[in-house]
């Protein structure tokens, strides 16, 4: 960190002070960045860090002039490469971005256009700031994608966005986004969308931009991503900056009450049987585990699913577990790990090509339709994306009055249950008449969870519940379950790709890759003392937080 | 206007053929000039001028005698081609009968027979659209080779071979229109269906053990079928165009009725003595069809946007 420092009479990058973007809108104003000082210098990598509407993107979005049409932007000082950029023309901006200026966003697949191949879309770059004469954009184009670490460039240079997997795309953004060889380049959510193991390769390649003298603008919602790339952190909440500084300083001895909550509020193995949602946790409630009570089973379960092609593709292969009443069963993967079907074989969604699945000891996945109907109640699904998960007729009253029909109860009991549920999950201040589509993120997660909740069932299987959180609502979410875990003795079967939260969470756990079964076993076993190669990966992809020092006083 | 009407005809046949098979009969036409219409008016003031003909067009089918007390069959050999004055503001036609009160008790006909084949085209639609969306695959290829089977007939000489079938007259005539224009409702309706059918919420509702049958009727049908007064909204004004077309070549209600297209028709041989014969039914006719285009898309926006 240190040793990259600017030297004392060089200028920055840029230079923001006192930004400030209000954006007008119809009836009111929405202040969007509130006083936001900023500077990066050459070399130097800088975090921005907030969670969602705290302005972050709005912010580096206005260092390329793209605040937006309605956006009023104002600055004690906004410099960019020393020129004022509150002068400049939108002949001037342009000559900025792509230029001077390189962006890479979160989605590669919208970034890029998907009528171009890779060739064209970097190429246009180097056309348009005159970088290279025109007879070497093609030996540049592979230049730049060999240096982003593509594979055989020849080969994706002639391919198009849809044809290259998330991380290659991304590769290729980025390879775009440097092609004029930018002082500063601007990532925004880079690795968001992205595979553990990829996100690790993908930081490595922007630090390699960073040590070769690039500045570095990096935004997320990521604290430890933020916390392994960059030299400097700026905390964002709601426009305003919160703090400032050094990112080992910044994370290890944070000085606001908002980055301490927003430090505890992740999950890690250190917050293991502890609250997130406050900055001092808390213990949590103690949980029943009945060992010797095995709700859902499942024995060598397979799923084979036919492309369209005609080539049999495997979800799920041979994979085996049991789950005890009250126990937290955690499978983690990356994407295409067939965790979800499995999860979807479990509730009974899916039917098994192989193997069978035993839920109370009775059979389950053999059983027809019919027959399963009336023991459907006992294991119930918390969906990724609760709003989808709702009748977008539906209110809240009508969702969670469903479960409970045709189980012969009187209006006043199915609303006095439905007061209970709520009850239970801190859901008391909506009224049951609105539509869930006008709640927050956790709100809805609530009342999804709420709705597996009423059906009182024996285990519940929750499909990346908090993975679309923000990290302060997921730990709410995270609390409110093992709170209601140990309040109702349900199992939870927790799916995610977040070995963070699993191992927060689980008391074993399921390591799943190409739908193989590749680990399995305690949690602090797998976690601390992994044997397979896979899981050794994962692990060492995961960045890392450093450790507060308030926790490290805390320990022997 | 004899001439608007035969062209309207041929484009939309070509426009069918060529482009596209999903849209019904003049509909790409009139889409056309709805769109080039709207443009120009972004404000609602267009909202607000079709909400206003429609009260007239409604005035005009339940109670015509409020805009005009002459009976539009009543024929007055002396006063035959006049053009509009005081006494008959649109004119007469060849047998002396009052252009006006012709075209405002033809709205009657003209509106019945629209809504009766959208009627018929929406409700036959849903029923095939819903059975092929939740039924077994074999059903659902069964009854989407029937529909595509009706579709790649144009619609108009569907609605024709209908009519040689079951003969001309007002009754046969809104059944072949509606028999025509199924296709369109019964695919909107099996791509809903089997969108609400994959949703997370129909998925949750069967982790709850709801039967199919309570999974159809209380989450399948209401969401998938919210779509359908839209599409019959914008539908109807094909639908009325359409039936001026078959009116026009005689396929429709018999003189003296009033009929839009019928009146076009028999204004035709008169039209360079007697243009108000022609160029009034052609203005309503017209009106009639962008004002079911402009609410219908109106609703359609509102309902697309719908908890954005």
């Amino acid at each position: 960190m240190s040793n990259n420092s600017p030297s004392a009479g060089e200028a920055p990058v840029v230079e923001v002070q006192d930004l400030r973007v209000t954006f007008e809108r119809k009836h009111d104003r929405l202040e969007a960045v509130r006083g936001l000082n900023l500077h990066v210098y050459s070399g130097e990598a800088v975090g921005i860090v907030g969670e969602s509407g705290s302005g972050k993107s709005v912010s580096v979005r206005t260092l390329l002039g793209l605040a937006g049409a309605n956006a009023t932007v104002t600055a004690k000082k906004l410099d960019i490469f020393g020129t004022d950029a509150r002068r400049l023309s939108e002949r001037g901006w342009r000559a900025i971005r792509g230029g001077k200026i390189g962006l890479v966003l979160q989605d590669a697949l919208v970034s890029l256009d998907p009528l171009r191949t890779i060739e064209q879309e970097i190429g246009e770059t180097l056309k348009l700031h005159d970088i290279v004469p025109r007879n070497q954009i093609h030996d540049r184009v592979i230049e730049l994608l060999t240096e982003v670490g593509m594979p055989d460039p020849e080969l994706r240079a002639k391919q198009h966005p849809h044809e290259l997997s998330g991380g290659l795309r991304q590769r290729a953004l980025i390879a775009s986004a440097i092609a004029s060889e930018p002082a500063l380049l601007i990532a925004d959510e880079p690795t968001t969308a992205l595979d553990t193991t990829v996100q690790a390769q993908v930081l490595e390649l922007l630090d390699a931009r960073r040590r070769a003298g690039t500045a570095l603008l990096l935004v997320s919602h990521d604290l430890a991503v933020v916390a392994n790339v960059c030299d400097r952190v700026v905390v964002m909440k709601d426009g305003y900056l919160v703090e400032e500084g050094p990112s080992q300083q910044v994370l290890r001895h944070p000085t606001q009450e908002y980055t301490r909550n927003l430090l505890a509020a992740i999950p890690s193995a250190e917050s293991r049987g502890l609250t997130l949602s406050s900055a001092d946790r808390h213990p949590l409630p103690p949980r029943r585990v009945e060992r010797d009570s095995i709700v859902l089973r499942a024995d060598g379960v397979s799923r084979n699913f036919k492309a369209p092609d005609g080539r049999v593709c495997h979800a799920v292969r041979d994979v085996s577990l049991e789950v005890a009443r009250g126990e937290s069963l955690g499978i983690v993967g990356e994407s295409g790990s067939g965790k979800s079907t499995f999860a979807k074989i479990l509730v009974g969604l899916l039917e098994p090509s192989g193997g069978q699945v035993q839920l109370e000891g009775q059979p389950w996945s053999p059983l027809s339709d019919k027959e399963r109907r009336d023991r459907r109640r006992k294991i119930q699904l918390i969906a990724q994306d609760p709003l989808s998960s709702f009748d977008p007729r539906y209110s809240v009253e009508q969702v969670l009055a469903e479960p409970l029909q045709s189980q012969g109860l009187t209006r006043d009991d199915i609303a006095a249950r439905i007061r209970q549920t709520l009850e239970l999950v801190n859901l008391t201040h909506v009224p049951v008449a609105a539509s869930p589509r006008t709640f927050s993120g956790g709100e809805r997660q609530r009342l999804a969870i709420a709705r597996a909740l009423i059906a009182e069932p024996d285990v519940l299987v929750a499909d990346e519940p908090v993975s679309a959180l923000d990290v302060s609502v997921q730990a709410q979410i995270l609390d409110l379950l093992a709170d209601v875990q140990a309040r109702t003795g349900a199992a939870l079967v927790f799916i995610s790709h977040d070995l963070g939260v699993v191992h927060h969470l689980a008391d074993r756990v399921l390591v799943m890759k190409d739908g193989f079964d590749v680990e399995h076993g305690a949690a602090t076993t797998v976690f601390t003392n992994p044997t397979d190669d896979y899981t050794k990966e994962l692990l060492a992809a995961l960045p890392k937080l450093p450790i507060p020092d308030n926790q490290d006083q805390s320990k022997p | 206007m004899s001439a608007f009407a035969v062209d309207s005809i041929d484009d939309a046949t070509e426009a069918r053929v060529s482009v596209a098979p999903n849209l019904g009969l003049a509909r790409r036409l009139v889409t056309g000039v709805t769109q080039a219409w709207t443009s120009i008016n972004r404000a609602p003031l267009g909202l607000y001028l079709a909400g206003a003909y429609l009260v007239v067009v409604l005035v005009a089918v339940f109670v015509p005698q409020l805009i005009s007390q002459v009976d539009p069959t009543h024929q007055d050999l002396l006063q035959v081609n006049r053009a509009p004055s005081a006494a008959h503001i649109a004119g007469t036609d060849y047998l002396g009968r009052d252009v006006f009160s012709r075209v405002i008790y033809g709205a009657r006909y003209s509106l019945l027979i629209g809504l009766g084949a959208t009627g018929i085209s929406a409700i036959v639609g849903v029923i095939l659209g819903v059975s092929a969306g939740i039924a077994a695959k074999w059903v659902d290829t069964a009854l989407m080779r029937f529909v595509d089977i009706l579709a790649s007939f144009p619609s108009i000489l569907l609605a024709l071979v209908v009519i040689a079938l079951i003969g001309p007259g007002l009754t046969n005539l809104i059944i072949a229109l509606g028999v025509s224009h199924i296709p369109s409702y019964a695919r909107v309706v099996r791509a809903q269906t089997l969108q609400v059918i994959r949703s997370g919420y129909v998925e949750q509702a069967r982790t709850l053990g709801l039967t199919r049958l309570r999974l159809t009727v209380r989450h399948v049908l209401p969401n998938a079928l919210g779509v359908v007064p839209v599409l019959a909204t914008i539908g109807l004004g094909g639908a009325i165009i359409g039936a001026a077309a078959l009116s026009f070549i005689g396929m429709g209600p018999q003189p003296p009725t009033p009929e839009w297209g019928a009146i076009l028709s028999e204004s035709r041989s008169y039209l360079r003595i007697a243009w108000w014969t022609g160029i009034f039914p052609g203005i309503a006719l017209t009106l009639t069809v962008i004002t079911s285009t402009v609410l219908g898309r109106a609703w359609q926006t509102a309902y697309e946007r719908r908890g954005k």
